[in-house]
């Protein structure tokens, strides 16, 4: 085998990883989205996958991503030991830190580095360490920023390092549209943890009567969804809990409609400076053929630019896109539209094409 | 050649021989035609009264110098593990030289753990010139290094670094820190310039023995113990014996002890002198008494008398005994004041002729195996050796400057 034609061998280093064990999260499904799709669409990679967690260990996620756990807690800093962390990385050229900016990720980052190996980063609103906002120089850690959408690039205006967008990835081969059936009219579905800043309030807040919000997602703020079930009250609304991933595209498959309500300032008048840096399960939905309704927060109003996807500014405007929607006045392109516009800007192959070009890796 | 010298002093201003063997080597090899430069930190000013054929840049930072002045502010000894200023500076200067080889030699006081780690990192071939255990300022079981170990990752050579080493003795306390392979280490003593000592030895007078202490006046070099051995011999009734002092140091504590001890008729103290005028001045002498402490890296004032045919008495297992032979070119000594007694009378009772043909011996072996040329050869043929084993990585020092920014914050958050 010639150099030229060696396989790149990319490691996706992430504080925690898609499964119970773990985090169920978009941040986690997006690392393995992206694994996934440069290992089907770029020819020359083989990406693993790098996590840490108290049970050390090698996994197979998904068509045979490997993710190896190291000890370690994830988010700290302090529990990693920089011993175990080089022999892993002495195995691969690059290394794309998920989180890049956190403390976490700045100790991947460094010790990459200072191997040598191509090194990438990512913001998946993790939170970033102060010392990203004191001096540029961390940017030298990196040798480039990929970002998932416009919104998220400015995550990384403060260093010193180039950054590419990249939309996506969606995975557009598993989420797609299903077989011919007729989509309910009068449910709106809304995907996501049933956290503050996802808004879940806020549609609640906005439904009119005659429609069914179905809100899927686990409870990770115990106050929260005591304030979401007393705004609830006299309205209808059902919490669903457990959804497999076959069960949630099931329900894009079957929903008239899905809001992303996500929003920067909670229903406590907390600020979120990220509260959406792609928005994946709308994007999910989108690649059903669903419609969809998305908030301005963060990077949703990008995805308006998929056939589709509505978005509004406020909970009135919401309120009465709810209106049309029930009212059967809202504009309907097919589902296979909707999912052909989702793929050819979201989808893997014209994901993997930016971020192939971005890494200089011949595609 | 480019080759880049870092140290934590740099002449004119000095403590020992660690700082006047970086001035040596940087002088030979540049007389030897390689580009050398310099940094090293403002500890001393440089009256530019010296140095005119290379570059030296005062920049760093040194935090502590000398294991008998404790270093009481907490942040200064957090820099004597880590000193990102001083990797910026480093990282800075090896973008402007551009070296081939780095050499560093005493990095103790400038963040030598995380600068050993950078410079391990940095993709530059480098020599590590240890003529001391310049990480002895680091406390081993302290929450500090075990949280550097953490973040950094364990001390270690990497593939770009080689060790040159004075003794043995010095790479046994160095090991207690690093791991060096074997292979990785090569050795190269304590030279000597043998064109500036006497070119035979002196005959030694009749009558009294004369001898020589020449090391910074401190309780570790000895200075106690010489005096503890004259007021033995003394008392002992051993009155035909001169002891010279030479250094700096602790002089009033030991001109008190020497009034205070009666030796004022047999110890004289005589300021320090010049190098130069200090090799010629070993010549009047019949031998050296060094009763240093035993982790003694080497102990340059040992080959210097020796060349200048001055029976260097020394403590046996430092550095400079792993190159001559007991009771041959030298005496090795238990360090105590009844030893050094011991070995004083034995030269106090020798003839002149006998002690002559010591003296002998010692300029011999010293002259033959110690001389300034030989090792200065080996020390530019390691240099060109690496530079041709190990490939450079130029793009490297900056980004790694940054992982060490990094690593530096979180290991400060750390404890």
């Amino acid at each position: 085998m010639t150099a030229k034609s060696k396989k790149r061998r990319i490691l996706h280093a992430s504080p925690t990883y898609y499964d119970e064990s773990s985090v169920v999260g978009g941040g986690e499904k997006y690392v393995v989205y992206m694994a996934r799709a440069m290992n089907r669409e770029i020819k020359n990679v083989e990406c693993d996958l790098l996590a840490f967690g108290p049970k050390p260990g090698r996994y197979v996620i998904g068509e045979g991503i490997s993710c190896q756990v190291v000890e370690g807690e994830a988010w700290n800093p302090a529990s990693l030991n920089a011993e175990a962390l080089r022999a892993v990385l002495l195995n691969y050229d690059d290394v794309v830190i998920h989180q890049a900016l956190c403390g976490f990720g700045l100790f991947i980052a460094a010790h990459a580095k200072a191997l040598h190996k191509r090194v990438y980063g990512l913001d998946h609103g993790g939170g970033e360490h102060p010392i990203t906002r004191h001096t540029p120089e961390v940017g030298r850690l990196f040798d480039g920023f990929i970002a998932q959408s416009d919104f998220c690039a400015s995550s990384f205006s403060d260093l010193d390092a180039p950054v590419a967008v990249c939309l996506g990835p969606v995975d557009t081969d598993w989420y797609t549209p299903g077989p011919r059936q007729t989509r309910s009219k009068n449910v709106v579905l809304a995907v996501g943890r049933l956290l503050p800043h996802k808004g879940i309030d806020r549609i609640i807040r906005a439904l009119p009567e005659g429609l069914t919000l179905r809100a899927i997602g686990s409870r990770y703020d115990a106050a929260y969804f005591a304030y979401l079930s007393e705004l609830a009250a006299g309205k209808d609304v059902e919490f669903i809990e457990g959804l497999s991933d076959d069960e949630v595209r099931e329900a894009y498959r079957q929903v008239g409609l899905v809001v992303h309500a996500s929003t920067h300032t909670d229903y406590l008048g907390r600020h979120y400076a990220k509260p959406e840096l792609l928005g994946l399960a709308p994007l999910e939905a989108l690649a059903c053929g669903a419609r969809v309704l998305v908030s301005s927060a963060g990077a949703l109003p990008e995805l308006g630019a998929v056939t589709g996807c509505g978005v509004f500014e406020s909970e009135d405007e919401l309120a009465s896109l709810l209106e049309s929607y029930r009212d059967g006045v809202m504009a309907s392109p097919s589902d296979t539209l909707i999912a052909s516009s989702t793929a050819k800007l979201y989808g893997p192959a014209s994901f993997c094409r930016s971020v192939a070009d971005f890494m200089d890796i011949q595609a | 050649m480019k080759i880049l010298f870092i140290s934590n002093v740099f002449p004119p201003g000095f403590i020992g021989g660690y700082e006047l063997g970086a001035f040596d080597a940087a002088c030979e090899l540049n007389k030897r035609g390689h580009e050398v430069a310099v940094i090293t930190s403002d500890y001393f000013t440089d009256d530019a009264s010296e140095l005119v054929d290379f570059p030296v840049e005062r920049s760093l930072a040194c935090n502590a110098i000398s294991h008998d002045f404790p270093i009481r502010d907490r942040a200064a000894e957090v820099k004597t593990y880590m000193d990102w200023g001083n990797i910026r500076k480093i990282d800075s200067a090896i973008t402007r030289h551009q070296p081939d080889v780095i050499i560093a030699f005493n990095i103790a006081g400038i963040g030598s753990a995380g600068l050993q780690s950078y410079l391990r990192d940095c993709g530059l071939p480098v020599i590590l010139y240890v003529m001391d255990n310049f990480f002895g300022e680091i406390a081993k079981d302290s929450k500090a290094y075990s949280e550097f170990k953490r973040v950094f990752g364990p001390l270690s050579l990497g593939t770009r670094s080689r060790v040159i080493a004075m003794s043995r003795n010095v790479m046994r306390e160095i090991e207690q820190y690093i791991d060096c392979p074997r292979s990785s280490v090569s050795y190269i003593p304590g030279w000597i310039d043998t064109t500036k000592v006497p070119s035979e030895v002196r005959q030694s007078a009749e009558g009294g023995a004369k001898f020589v202490f020449c090391s910074r006046i401190a309780p570790h070099k000895g200075i106690n113990l010489v005096l503890e051995a004259c007021s033995q011999l003394s008392k002992s009734g051993q009155k035909d014996f001169q002891v010279d002092v030479y250094g700096s140091g602790l002089v009033t504590d030991f001109r008190q002890q020497v009034k205070f001890l009666g030796l004022n008729s047999i110890v004289t103290y005589k300021g320090s002198l010049p190098k130069e005028k200090m090799l010629d001045a070993f010549g009047n002498y019949d031998a050296l008494v060094f009763p240093t402490w035993e982790r003694e890296a080497y102990g340059f004032v040992v080959s210097e008398a020796a060349a200048a045919g001055c029976i260097p008495i020394m403590t046996d297992g430092i550095g400079a005994s792993e190159w001559f032979i007991d009771g041959e070119d030298c005496l090795k000594i238990k360090r105590s004041a009844e030893a050094l007694s011991s070995a004083m009378r034995d030269v106090i009772k020798a003839t002149p002729a006998e002690r002559t043909q010591r003296r002998n011996a010692a300029m011999s072996s010293a002259k033959r195996n110690l001389s300034t040329p030989r090792w200065m050869a080996e020390l530019e043929q390691q240099c060109l050796t690496i530079a041709e084993e190990v490939e450079a990585d130029r793009a490297r020092p900056r980004s790694v400057a940054a992982s060490y920014l990094g690593l530096g914050e979180l290991w400060k958050e750390s404890f």
